[in-house]
């Protein structure tokens, strides 16, 4: 006997095959000869065409610039890498895959930048497209920090192409799966094509080539190589499963010698799959040129009339475009977390910073403007009434001696409502663009038209009324206790102003602003409460954004005796004003009659953005309703959602305005830090834990196993799964020990054939214990022992390295 | 299945196409429709057009072959046209006429565009015989599985498998020697086995069992055969055409093989005789040279095998009154007789009592 330092694995060895008994196929049959760089080639070609045609497609539809051979060259390449790489044994396979994701990473941190320029790139000409598209110029654009976008869009596509090689290469290479390339090619294409953009040609021609060679060659089969090196293998028939069963049925009088029959089935041939892409592209190409010929693109008006279902959904994409994810969500817009007194549907608020109305005016103090849009007067629970009451009016008749104009301009609030600053005429409300003035019914306004408001930010001569409506002092029964609890907590009382201030305060102290404060929990099947929104903010989340704390204030206020109602609309800070282009050409008499406290102003045109929107308390004091502002300011950093941003300064060490020691700034080199990829050590670390503690507890699990199967009560069975034990593990220990027929055999290999070992009773003794029933206990025990005897002592001839191998591997 | 299978995973892709086009309108969709539509067209077109054009044809060894030896047989396959097809089936059925050994194989291949492929099969046969290769049928399914064209084809292939190149038998011809003299007299008996090369009139002298009785009632004179004449000491071997699962024949017809080859070389004149269930007769042949032995076993593998072990001998015996010797090769232990040698343990020649 031999005895390796590890088993060997049985090299493999050709099986003669017998075309008839007694013929025999002494070598492997062989059709062509059989190149594996070839082969490689080919299939590394097919998975290239389809995410390169894909994306080309796509960018070719919106005209977009950029270096095509470079993605081509990328794309082709990787598909090669990838191609070659799904050949190789596992473990090589595996590693060549971790040694690309380092490199991938490390290209990826270099070229981060790039890349997210692309990206945005990309993501900024379908918005102009569809802005184009739907006629509205409110689509938002995301800022690309390299412009040149033939660079930028060139490294995206290559990135796109490598990692759509990498998911796309297991199923082309282990099912060259027809669902996948279709799912991964055609779906892009929903995007252009929406917009009647239509891609060209040639990447057409590419795509439905590549897609129907691989359509023919999963539904051929022909796609994967052999276990075996043999071009072709063979099966016999009416061996399989079934086949024994219908030869037993049917085949009765089967004759081995004469009624036995081969399959020979071969794996792949590169020169049929090169020709039958010759094939299908000389197909795709004549047929895309004689449609061209037929009916062009151009004269192919039908694509212009828009489906039923896409007319049903254009408006819900258009919706999409503009405000992102929140249309989906709610079936109500979100619009800086307000929406015209909806309550607690909004769980968090993510602010886009794009500009939602542009306001031109002269700026009289530092303060903030505040423009009122919604007024509610009654809380419902999960919203506010709206105050059908002039905003202003009937307690105050606005009047003064310092007047001012407002216009403004509908970028991306919603038309419905008005945004009036305090306190406008509401008579003298004027559409700009039609020349039409404000009605009491309201009327229309689209983006980008001109409103203006005429006010007077004093209103020093505005009429006070004395009478004030029960419904500004209402309390609903359910809020009371929560109302009453927060007042005698924060130890209200004094004038309306103190209240308001004490308020204020009381909800800097105790109650973060957030503007993720999570939705309100509301009635499901799994959960039968539902909370008040006011209840819950005061007694339970204690955090929100504006809407919540107006919202309580407003119950607050009334419960306190001071009138109160609920506002929404936008701010304007002073911030924004400083941000804001001088209006030279403007005279400043147009926008602004009186006495100014900045003393020589100018007209300003400010950028309002979504994160402007704004819902306040207003209160009645001496008949006049004033701001009640009671929201605290807020402490929260913005998230980044930009992914690349994150990664790119986690490994730039930092941000890249950051300033070292000497004075400069951490440019987009990469310089690692290890304090920031702490984190990515950790996370490794405990990755690789968890694989050990598998392993070890799977190691365990079946030793446990194994170990309990030979002491069991029943004495008989514990000696032949000892034995079984003893056969599993010399089969790996030494293939040879497979050709042994029986226990005889076994034992007599076991042994060495020992002289001393009497080989045939302690065979007959396994069998009778292995087959028999009522075998004694002392018997079944004494022949374990006598195996374990064996055993040990075959075991002992192999090496130590072997059987720590064979430790762990049994 | 398959085929099923093929045909409702393209429905399904044209269908999902078919959707987007209704939902879209795009130009993109419509080029995918007309395609999907004449692909399918053309693909059938193709399976059509090789399955007419493409040629089968085998290459083998132009000359017989012996027990072990390797040889290639390739199978051609032309494509005239320029449509490559990835999945033809080609029935070919191999046969051991003599041992009555058939096997079937189908094989998958690739049929390649305009081009001209050879399928190698490197051979060896273990038995003796006459080896029918035929090339029975070719099944060409389309390229996207869903129609097959089946042609069939009737080319084939015959190789003779000769016993091994190299037998070597010693026969101790001490035994044989004696038994001529007995052969003699038989021959004097009347039982003469040897062949009629001509029939001629009576010359006195001539044995009376030559008598030609029917032809000399017809010709109203006496007609007799002319045997061709024998030398004194020809024998004659009866070969038993015996064969049982271990298919013993092959070492009879060797062992045979090998005697005559050694009769051949010392120069001494035999015949072979075999009992050919056929034509119910004895058969015999007067070898004088490899070439009459080549045409020897040529006559015996078209020969029906016998499973009893002595008919022949039974035979002979039966028509051989006069008891004559002569030498039989057969299962060892089958027959009495003095053993002239013995072959590979289960095959002797024996010179019967």
């Amino acid at each position: 006997m031999a005895f390796s330092i590890l088993p060997k694995k049985e090299k493999y060895e050709y099986e003669p095959l017998e075309l008839c008994p007694g013929v025999k196929v002494i070598s492997p049959v062989s059709m062509e000869t059989f190149d594996k760089k070839k082969s490689i080639f080919v299939k590394a070609l097919l998975l290239a065409m389809i995410p390169f045609s894909s994306l080309a497609g796509f960018l070719s539809a919106f005209e977009v610039n950029y270096y095509v051979p470079i993605v081509l060259v990328i794309d082709i390449l990787a598909a090669l890498f990838f191609t070659y790489i799904y050949t190789l044994p596992p473990w090589k396979r595996d590693i060549c895959y971790v040694l690309f994701f380092f490199a991938f990473l490390g290209s990826t941190s270099i070229f981060n930048v790039h890349l997210n320029s692309g990206f945005y790139a990309v993501v900024n000409i379908v918005l102009e497209r569809a802005s184009d598209y739907f006629d509205t110029t409110a689509m938002q654009s995301y800022a690309e920090a390299i412009t040149n976008r033939t660079v930028t869009v060139t490294v995206m596509a290559c990135y796109f192409g490598v990692v759509s090689v990498i998911v796309l290469n297991p199923f082309f290479s282990a099912y060259m799966s027809v669902f996948i390339a279709v799912i991964f090619s055609v779906p892009v294409y929903i995007i252009p094509l929406f917009f009647e953009n239509e891609p060209d040609s040639l990447y057409m021609i590419i795509l439905f080539s590549a897609i129907f060679v691989n359509i023919f060659l999963n539904y051929s089969g022909h796609f994967k190589e052999h276990k075996k090196p043999e071009q072709f293998e063979y099966t016999e028939r009416g061996t399989g499963f079934f086949g024994k069963i219908f030869r037993k049925l049917f085949f009765k009088n089967f004759d081995e010698k004469t009624d036995r029959s081969f399959k020979f089935y071969y794996d792949r041939s590169w020169k049929a799959i090169g020709e039958l892409m010759v094939v299908a592209l000389s197909t795709v190409l004549v047929t895309v040129v004689g449609i061209n010929s037929v009916l062009p693109k151009d004269s192919f008006t039908y694509r212009t009339q828009d489906s039923s279902i896409k007319a049903q959904i254009k408006d819900d994409v258009s919706n999409f475009l503009l405000m992102g994810m929140a249309s989906l969500f709610d079936a109500y817009d979100s619009t800086g977390g307000m929406n015209a007194g909806q309550l607690g549907g909004v769980a968090s608020v993510y602010n886009d910073y794009q500009t939602d109305l542009i306001a031109t005016f002269v700026p009289r103090s530092y303060d903030t403007v505040y423009l009122k849009s919604f007024i509610g007067e009654s809380y419902m629970g999960d919203h506010w009434e709206k105050c059908e009451d002039n905003f202003f009016a009937p307690y105050d008749k606005v009047d003064g001696d310092t007047k001012a104009t407002m216009d403004i301009r509908y970028v991306g609030a919603d038309t419905r409502y008005l945004l009036a600053p305090y306190y406008t005429d509401m008579n003298k409300i004027k559409n700009l663009d039609s020349g039409v003035t404000y009605r009491e019914d309201g009327f229309g306004i689209n983006f980008g038209d001109y409103i203006r408001y005429d006010f007077y930010p004093i209103n020093e001569k505005g009429e006070k009324m004395e009478d004030v409506d029960p419904k500004y002092l209402e309390v609903p029964d359910l809020n009371k206790e929560a109302v009453a609890e927060f007042a005698e907590n924060a130890g209200l009382s004094g004038t309306p102003e103190e209240i308001v201030k004490q308020v204020a305060d009381y909800y800097e102290e105790n109650y973060p602003y957030t503007l993720r404060p999570g939705s309100l929990p509301r009635k499901t099947l799994w959960s039968k409460t539902e909370e008040d929104f006011v209840n819950y903010f005061l007694q339970k989340n204690k955090k929100g954004f504006c809407v919540h704390f107006a919202t309580a204030a407003t119950l607050i206020f009334r419960y306190m005796g001071i009138p109160a109602r609920y506002v929404e609309g936008y701010v304007i800070p002073y911030s924004a004003v400083m941000d804001g282009e001088l209006l030279e050409d403007k005279k400043v008499s147009d926008y602004y009659v009186g006495e100014n406290p900045f003393g020589e102003s100018a007209v300003v045109k400010a950028e309002v953005n979504d994160s402007m929107a704004h819902a306040w308390c207003e209160v009645l004091i001496d008949g006049k309703w004033v701001v009640a502002e009671t929201t605290p300011p807020s402490d929260e950093e913005e998230d980044y959602d930009d992914i690349w941003t994150l990664f790119g300064r986690l490994l730039n060490g930092g941000n890249q305005n950051d300033v070292d020691d000497n004075g400069a700034t951490n440019d987009a080199g990469v310089t690692f830090s290890m304090d920031e990829l702490s984190w990515v050590w950790k996370t490794v670390l405990v990755i690789i834990l968890s694989v050990v503690l598998f392993f070890v507890f799977r190691f365990s699990y079946k030793k446990l196993k194994r170990i309990i199967s030979y002491h069991r009560r029943d004495a008989a069975e514990n000696t032949v799964a000892y034995y079984r034990y003893i056969c599993n593990y010399m089969r790996i220990a030494f293939p040879e020990f497979n050709k042994c027929a029986s226990h005889k055999e076994q034992l007599e290999f076991l042994t060495g054939e020992k002289e001393s070992v009497r080989i045939d009773e302690l065979s007959q003794a396994v069998e009778r214990i292995s087959y028999g029933t009522g075998v004694e206990k002392e018997f079944s025990k004494d022949i374990k022992n006598k195996l374990k005897l064996i055993f040990r002592e075959g075991r002992g001839r192999l090496s130590y390295i072997t059987r720590f191998y064979l430790f762990f591997k049994i | 299945m398959k085929k099923i299978g093929n045909i409702i995973k393209y429905l399904i892709v044209f269908v999902l196409n078919l959707l987007m086009f209704f939902f879209l309108h795009g130009y993109f969709n419509l080029v995918i429709l007309i395609l999907l539509i004449l692909f399918p067209m053309v693909s059938f077109f193709a399976a059509y057009m090789v399955n007419r054009r493409v040629s089968f044809s085998f290459r083998g060894p132009r000359e017989s072959m012996h027990i072990d030896d390797m040889f290639n047989l390739g199978v051609r396959i032309k494509n005239d046209t320029l449509f490559p097809i990835i999945n033809a089936e080609l029935t070919i059925e191999t046969e051991n006429t003599f041992l009555g050994y058939k096997g079937k194989e189908t094989l998958n291949i690739p049929i390649h565009a305009h081009t001209e492929d050879e399928i190698l099969f490197p051979l060896m046969s273990e038995h003796l015989g006459l080896l029918h290769i035929e090339l029975k049928k070719i099944r060409i399914t389309d390229w996207l599985g869903i129609m097959d064209f089946s042609k069939k084809l009737d080319d084939h292939t015959e190789i003779s498998i000769l016993p091994f190149s190299r037998v070597s038998v010693e026969p101790d011809l001490s035994v044989v020697n004696t038994g001529m003299t007995e052969m003699e007299e038989s021959k004097k008996k009347g039982h003469d086995y040897s062949e009629v090369s001509e029939i001629r009139e009576y010359q006195p002298g001539d044995k009376l069992q030559n008598i030609h009785w029917k032809l000399s009632a017809k010709k109203d004179e006496l007609m007799v055969k002319d045997r061709e004449s024998l030398s004194s000491s020809q024998i004659l071997m009866l070969v038993e055409l015996y064969n049982n699962r271990s298919v013993i024949i092959d070492r009879i017809i060797s062992a045979a093989y090998g005697v005559a080859v050694y009769f051949l070389q010392n120069q001494i004149p035999f015949s072979l005789m075999w009992w050919s269930i056929a034509e119910q007769d004895m058969k015999s042949r007067s070898i004088d040279n490899t070439s009459d032995l080549y045409e020897w076993i040529m006559a015996v593998y078209y020969e029906v095998l016998y499973s009893d072990a002595t008919m022949g001998c039974d035979m002979m015996r039966r028509l051989s009154l006069d008891g004559s010797r002569f030498l039989v090769i057969c299962e060892a232990k089958s027959v009495t007789g003095s053993a002239l040698f013995n072959y590979e343990g289960d095959v002797e020649g024996i010179v019967t009592e």
